[in-house]
């Protein structure tokens, strides 16, 4: 595996390592991404940002993983051009061209290997850039972004410009895989159990466990249940029991788009009832799925969308997320 | 120059990541030197997106801001104070936030949450530095005098929860905190786990110490993506400072959308990685709790608590509330209301200045109709029970509950009998199963009451309903099912005209 070995002699692999091990994620730098023409590996991949490119394609759900990009070239009309560390919600999903595969290499080589061009259909709810992220303290500022928007006058980037690099953060789940179903599970098994003391059983990892497969693949794949089962000591009855009992673990790939409306009393008391019987008429191919309540009962009828909470939805507002949520071809 | 914008995930639903990143756009382009920290939100959410500024008088709050308004606040000068048509004043002379008592919240809105020094420089490990002097069984002492009642809905007496936690022996003790907040009409342990997260950490840390537990849990809801990622954050950087104590760590564990999970039994098993299903009591959790150790389960606004009471004494917290309800509630005003938000008060406040003075009455205009108090399981108050002051026993005697303090309020477009109806089914959808009146009874109960909506024989059908009410008060495990009688009762009780036969018109 070449590429993995690029990625490892990158300068940034230490910082990849980092990032995967905050988020949990033991594939440092790695993981699958689905693509027409299959699936890709790119974990925490960096590329050169000028095979980034704004655009507007197929809405997939579940936050999954990052790509490092040098240099941000994406649509600036929508991604405002500040902040040295900055988060940003955009709505725009990308398509990333070629080399992504785990490929820390520069543009340079990457074309000089000459990769068959890929298409990867990625869509990012949330990009945050990294200008200059060299050390782990840069990181730490971009991870509390959510909280810090720090420095107006940064320069703003050009195309060519100087290096920077945008973490994106994006939301497709990946083709089910066994391999990389076992590595997961093996990984956040270990996890859980370095922090349960000794004699915890194992088991209790179970909804973590179910928790990290569907945020990878978007479902529970029926071939996970046997090796949840064997992992955990536990029998294939016990942990489709699990699945069962909870309603938020899906056992077929989840539908697109798709929101999560609050069917709750205090969104009922203005008017949840009448957005639900909008959504249905007017976007019936939109899956709507009934949550109780998302805590945000002042400013209702409230919606999740992957890990967006909005607010006083009105058919209006209702429609504008529709159009956002809908593959613009 | 700072400027303060809201992070909360409920401002951010209203837009205010858009103003943040507008104001931090209008900056560079004007050249202004403009340093734009995300806090947690103040509570008062009518006014999100709300964005405070640091002057010579306190921080000044222009809200709600909208996107478009923010080149206007830059020419006004917003960024030293400048009077602009959005300008609300020094925030902490708001008529609304000035009469809160905000002992738990006292950071929330004000602080970047993710920052020790803001942390420290306003009172934050205070309570866990004298909670290290005074040892255990002097912090037993000052948590039972400080008269704290469980804030997860049941009002448990916490000292005498945590005492028997640290009297038990065993190898392995857990704290577990309970952030499930499954009721509709609550977000204070959100705005919380969001707003001020090491906070809640700090209660932890207090309460392994004083009741000798190794390992704690925080149980949130998976509704929560936000407050998830916040607080696994914090972990960190309290990991990193070695803050949480040399034989305590934290972990947060993420729900998986089962109302019942609330309970504290069914949690454990969910952390145990099995059904939620509720367990038969005794043992209780703090004989034999999370993998059958003594585990101490209290809801997030518990845990949050303690640091006040630990750090400003037990008279400190007690010397607020009446009777047997002490302290401060954080009271979240939500549904149809004109200002909804979270006001951190006092005990024996009544509903009616709740929903009237605070809330401000219905965000439609119309008049109150019904008021919600304590989630899906509380009692629907008419107008006239709203003098009822929030307060544990008043709630009780009149037919009601305090729960996690979630006040919903409903004009007089609301059919009551649906809501009755609807208490029925949420009770259907979120059983755990064991009990067969509420994993069938409630079923049971919203097919009968759409017969009553029919005009069906209500008489005949009207008293199924209250047969199936008794049955299910008495013959369930726990208060899901033991508790939907009481939205059902008080709906038919004080809005019987809504039962009355419709016309099929
Ligand atoms: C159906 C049901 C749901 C509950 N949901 C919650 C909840 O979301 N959060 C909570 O703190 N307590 C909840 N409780 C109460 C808990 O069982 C328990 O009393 C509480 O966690 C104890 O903490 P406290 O003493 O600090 O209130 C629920 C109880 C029931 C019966
Ligand atoms: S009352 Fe309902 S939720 Fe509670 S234990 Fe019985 S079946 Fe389960
Ligand atoms: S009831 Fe809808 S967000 Fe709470």
């Amino acid at each position: 595996m070449a590429r993995k070995k690029a990625l490892k002699e990158a300068p940034d692999a230490e910082l990849f390592r980092e990032l995967a091990r905050r988020h949990g994620e033991k594939t440092v730098g790695w993981g699958r991404l689905e693509t027409p023409e299959g699936q890709a590996v790119c974990f925490g991949a960096r590329l050169p940002a000028r095979r980034v490119r704004a655009l507007d394609l197929e809405a997939k759900s579940g936050p999954f993983g990052w790509i490092l990009v040098d240099g941000a070239d994406h649509n600036s009309a929508k991604v405002p051009r500040f902040g040295d560390v900055t988060p940003m919600t955009l709505v725009t999903p990308v398509i990333v061209e070629d080399g992504l595969a785990g490929s820390a290499s520069t543009a340079r080589s990457s074309r000089r290997r000459r990769q068959p061009r890929r298409r990867l259909h990625v869509e990012p709810h949330r990009i945050i850039r990294l200008n200059r992220a060299r050390s782990k303290r840069d990181l730490d500022r971009a991870e509390s972004t959510p909280h810090h928007v720090v420095n107006a006058d940064a320069p703003s980037l050009s195309p060519s410009g100087e290096r920077s690099r945008v973490l994106v953060v994006m939301s497709t789940p990946v083709r089910w895989s066994e391999d990389l179903a076992r590595a997961r599970i093996s990984a956040e098994l270990a996890a859980r159990q370095a922090f349960l003391p000794p004699g915890a059983p194992a088991a209790s990892a179970l909804l973590p466990l179910l928790h990290d497969l569907q945020h990878c693949f978007g479902y529970v794949h029926e071939d996970a249940v046997p090796m949840l089962a064997h992992a955990l000591n536990l029998s294939k009855a016990e942990v489709r029991g699990v699945i069962s009992f909870y309603s938020d673990f899906r056992t077929t790939p989840p539908a697109a788009p798709s929101l999560k409306l609050c069917r709750a009393e205090a969104c009922q008391a203005v008017g949840s009832e009448r957005i639900a019987a909008h959504l249905q008429s007017k976007h019936p191919h939109v899956c709507v799925e009934e949550v109780f309540c998302l805590g945000n009962c002042a400013l209702g009828p409230a919606a999740l969308v992957g890990d967006e909470l909005i607010g006083r939805l009105d058919e209006p507002r209702a429609d504008a997320l529709v159009k956002r949520l809908e593959p613009a071809s | 120059m700072k400027v303060f914008v809201p992070a909360d995930a409920a401002a951010c639903s209203v837009g205010a990541d858009d103003v943040a990143s507008a104001i931090v756009k209008e900056a560079a382009a004007r050249g202004v030197p403009v340093e734009v920290v995300r806090t947690g939100t103040r509570g008062l959410l009518w006014l999100e997106p709300m964005v405070e500024v640091e002057t010579q008088e306190g921080r000044v709050a222009y809200g709600p801001v909208r996107v478009d308004e923010v080149s206007s606040l830059f020419e006004a000068r917003f960024f030293e104070g400048g009077a602009h048509p959005r300008s609300l004043g020094v925030t902490t002379e708001l008529p609304l936030f000035a009469k809160q008592h905000r002992l738990t919240f006292s950071r929330v809105g004000l602080i970047d949450p993710l920052s020790l020094t803001d942390f420290r420089t306003n009172g934050g490990l205070e309570g866990l530095a004298r909670a290290r002097e005074l040892g255990s069984s002097a912090v037993l002492d000052e948590v039972l005098a400080s008269g704290l009642r469980g804030r997860g809905g049941a009002g448990f007496p916490a000292g005498i929860k945590w005492r028997t936690v640290a009297q038990a022996t065993a190898p392995q003790k857990y704290v577990v905190c309970n952030a499930d907040e499954g009721d509709s009409g609550t977000f204070a342990d959100r705005m919380l786990m969001e707003g001020d997260p090491f906070v809640l950490l700090e209660g932890m840390a207090i309460a392994a110490l004083t009741v000798g537990a190794s390992r704690g849990f925080v149980y949130v809801r998976s509704e929560y993506p936000r407050a998830v990622s916040v607080l696994r954050r914090a972990i960190e950087l309290w990991r990193a400072e070695r803050l949480l104590g040399p034989a305590f760590d934290v972990e947060v564990r993420v729900g998986a959308g089962a109302y019942v999970c609330g309970e504290e039994t069914s949690l454990l098993e969910s952390l145990e990685g099995k059904r939620g299903e509720v367990r038969a009591k005794p043992p209780l959790p703090a004989h034999a709790g999370l993998f059958g150790a003594p585990t101490l389960v209290n809801n997030v606004l518990t845990l949050a608590a303690v640091p006040f009471i630990v750090a400003e004494g037990a008279a400190a917290y007690q010397a607020q509330g009446v009777a047997k309800s002490r302290g401060t509630m954080p009271v979240q005003v939500g549904g149809n209301v004109k200002r909804g938000g979270l006001f951190e008060v006092p005990f024996g406040v009544t509903l009616r200045e709740l929903v009237m003075d605070w809330g401000g009455g219905t965000a439609s205009g119309r008049p109150v109709h019904a008021v919600q108090v304590g989630g899906p399981l509380g009692a629907y108050f008419p107008v006239k029970l709203l003098d009822t002051p929030l307060d544990y026993e008043a709630m009780a005697s009149a037919g009601g509950l305090v729960g996690h303090a979630g006040i919903v309020v409903f004009d007089d477009t609301v059919d009551m009998a649906r809501q009755a109806a609807f208490a029925f089914e949420f009770c259907a959808k979120e059983s755990c199963g064991k009990c067969t009146p509420c994993r069938i009874g409630s079923t049971r109960g919203a097919e009968t009451l759409a017969q009553v909506a029919r005009g069906l024989e209500p008489e005949k059908n009207l008293a199924l309903v209250k047969e199936l009410c008794t049955v299910l008060t008495d013959a369930s495990l726990c208060a899901l099912g033991g508790l939907t009688p009481m939205p059902v009762m008080s709906a038919l009780t004080h809005f019987p005209a809504a039962f009355a036969p419709r016309s099929t018109s």
